[in-house]
């Protein structure tokens, strides 16, 4: 008898949700917009749904091939469309990510009765809808649905946005968790690690290293290494100033976000094939982009076109999920990319919570305060704020309950509580 | 029109260019083109004053001639209405500090860092050209056509941009002076005539010379001197130079 109690029970609330949604059109639901940080998407999705009563849809693309150790693709994805319930008032919402960056999203906040960004339709590719069959893809869907947006994740506070971004006050944001960024390698064949294994003794980079990579024609190999030898390039491959990793990266080694780089370089042509492109101040707009482009062989047996010679190494800042689903541990594709140790010490998630480490933010989420602002927006903010110490993947990011240090403010090294 | 009849003609239109008030040179800082900076700042301003001047080129460095750089167009004011601006800015002409900066960097073989110093002061250290390029390029980027005229901004230096010249340049924790030598000399604190130089170095591909001289006036000129400026009668001496070689060789081939 319990069991048939427990089986009309379920049943019960399947068709209560199941009417709900039934009830719910993508023209009548409430539509969210949500953009920010490439980085804490992972955890931002996990937050989302957290927010959302089950039974919701989703239309997710551009996801990466590989999300382990994500518990799902679309935490990776680049785009993505739910279609569900708040848990907290039952309200009919469409909510709509697309991650454009860091400082991107606080440009959206202050300026959000003008600044748009490009999600995709209600409907992409046949898919979405409320009750529709959910859809995972790592294609580039069409973004045509222009929107203001509603919520941002930012890797920075607002004092270290870009400087047109810092006024006026964001009301409403809270610190969602701890999101870790790492220095990595470019991936290389075996075949060419065996030909030059000079590639094996870079291993580690300190700030002054990075400093002089960053804002110079490249550096010498035999900086990082301490080879006399060692005289290939390593060149920095990095993210454009829309970037949070890139202003974390900025301040973790001594520098202002605003800094104006002369050495970085994008990463182009093809597995097998790589080339440089002019070193400057440009970068990628996307992490998964500079993950994959990081991911091309051949770079030790290519022409150096920056400083002539054959054979450079590149190296980049990225954020955790972007590298580690790129290393050989969750890569299998083929050769993967290589983490670096900073000042001698490895990432995790010990060494940042003790301190130890120094290459990391707090990530916020801001709601932004126009007109416009529908009450469901502020609803999901209210909700995320408190899902996020739940909706954290370990190894990916941290809550920020268990953080032993704290940087203030975000530019500070960290100080053991 | 003969040779030397066309040499003339084009000689006496670049004098009277030369002469003439010429337009703003440029309206936006476009990075890694040799542009020199032109930054002031003080102790007392929250804003600092920084005035794209034109590539290095254009500033004269190269040239043997002596440069109004009002009335050539490189400062894009006239020397009373910089003087106005900057004591609008400043509270007057005295105790400013203020400096040349600029450059490129493509790679190892193909870079350029130049720094005014003190006048009569050791040729001052710049270490990495392209780490000295990039606080000059911090500071210039901020001139994006906006400014009034565009070719300058007044940037806040007193809440952590970290885009203006006193906070890339000036300080003594500035990236600038943690690679080199400071650009600045300062204005006495009176300053009602007279005025300032300082000398401007240039370090293209690892050698450094001196290039010229930058003086700045209490009445607001601008101007560029090249470190060897030859007296009209060298010129003059050269020109005969040259006209008798012309001739010489016309009477030769006419003879041939």
């Amino acid at each position: 008898m319990k069991l048939n109690k427990l089986a009309m029970a379920t049943a019960i609330g399947l068709a209560s949700i199941g009417g709900a949604n039934a009830a719910c059109t993508t023209s009548t639901a409430t539509h969210i917009y949500i953009t920010g940080s490439t980085a804490f998407r992972g955890a931002a999705v996990a937050a989302i749904e957290a927010s959302l009563n089950p039974g919701f849809s989703y239309t997710a693309y551009k996801e990466s091939a590989s999300f382990a150790p994500y518990a799902t693709a679309r935490q990776t994805a680049g785009y993505a469309n739910y279609y569900g319930t708040l848990v907290s008032d039952g309200s009919c919402v469409v909510i709509k990510t697309a991650w454009s960056g860091s400082e991107a999203g606080y440009q959206d906040m202050v300026k959000c009765t003008s600044q748009k960004e490009s999600f995709m339709d209600d409907a992409v590719g046949g898919f979405g809808g409320f009750g529709a069959t959910s859809a995972d893809s790592t294609s580039t869907p069409a973004t045509t649905d222009s929107h203001l947006v509603d919520i941002t994740m930012s890797d920075t506070s607002q004092p270290f946005a870009k400087v047109a971004s810092r006024t006026p006050v964001i009301a409403n944001i809270c610190r969602a968790g701890i999101i870790p960024f790492v220095w990595v390698k470019n991936a290389q064949t075996a075949a060419d690690i065996a030909a030059h294994p000079e590639y094996n003794d870079l291993k580690n980079v300190t700030h002054p290293q990075l400093r002089v990579a960053i804002l110079n024609s490249g550096s010498k190999l035999s900086l990082f290494t301490g080879v006399a030898s060692e005289n290939k390039y390593v060149y920095v491959a990095g993210r454009d100033n829309n970037s949070g990793t890139r202003a974390n990266a900025l301040l973790d080694i001594g520098l202002p976000v605003t800094q104006a780089l002369v050495g970085q370089t994008i990463i182009g042509g093809a597995s097998g094939a790589p080339t440089l492109g002019a070193l400057g101040n440009a970068g990628q707009s996307s992490g998964g982009t500079l993950g994959n482009t990081m991911l091309y062989t051949g770079s030790a047996v290519a022409a150096d076109s920056i400083n002539g010679g054959t054979g450079w190494y590149a190296i980049a800042y990225m954020g955790k999920p972007d590298a580690i689903t790129r290393e050989a541990q969750y890569y299998t594709q083929g050769p993967a990319l290589i983490e670096l140790t900073l000042n001698g010490v490895a990432e995790s998630d010990n060494a940042i919570e003790q301190g130890q480490y120094s290459y990391w933010g707090q990530e916020y989420c801001a709601l932004a305060n126009c007109d416009t602002l529908s009450s469901e927006a502020g609803v999901l903010w209210t909700t995320m704020c408190s899902k996020f110490p739940t909706s954290i993947t370990a190894g990916l990011e941290i809550p920020m309950t268990a953080m032993q240090a704290t940087k203030t403010p975000d530019s500070a090294d960290p100080i053991h509580n | 029109m003969n040779h030397i009849t066309k040499l003339a003609v084009a000689a006496a239109a670049a004098s009277a260019l030369a002469g003439s008030a010429q337009a703003q040179l440029v309206s936006q800082f476009t990075g890694n083109q040799d542009q020199l900076l032109l930054g002031f700042t003080s102790t007392t301003s929250g804003n600092d004053l920084v005035i794209d001047l034109g590539t290095a080129t254009q500033v004269g460095v190269g040239g043997s001639l002596q440069v109004n750089l009002n009335n050539n167009g490189n400062v894009g004011l006239s020397a009373a209405d910089l003087s106005t601006e900057l004591t609008s800015l400043f509270g007057g002409m005295g105790n400013l500090a203020f400096g040349v900066v600029g450059g490129h960097a493509v790679n190892q073989n193909n870079n350029a860092i130049f720094s005014t110093v003190a006048s009569g002061s050791a040729a001052p250290v710049l270490g990495g050209v392209g780490t000295l390029n990039s606080a000059a390029n911090t500071v210039g980027y901020q001139i994006d056509g906006s400014g009034s005229p565009a070719n300058q901004q007044v940037i806040a230096n007193n809440l952590g941009y970290g885009v203006s010249w006193k906070e890339q340049i000036d300080g003594s924790t500035s990236l600038w002076q943690k690679n080199g030598t400071s650009p600045d000399t300062t204005t006495p604190a009176t300053f009602t005539s007279g005025s300032v130089s300082e000398d401007l170095y240039g370090k293209v591909n690892g050698n450094e010379v001196l290039e010229g001289t930058v003086t700045l006036s209490a009445d607001g000129t601008v101007t560029y001197a090249p470190a060897v400026v030859p007296e009209p009668g060298t010129f003059a001496l050269a020109g005969l130079g040259v006209l008798s070689f012309t001739l010489r060789r016309r009477c030769f081939s006419k003879s041939a």
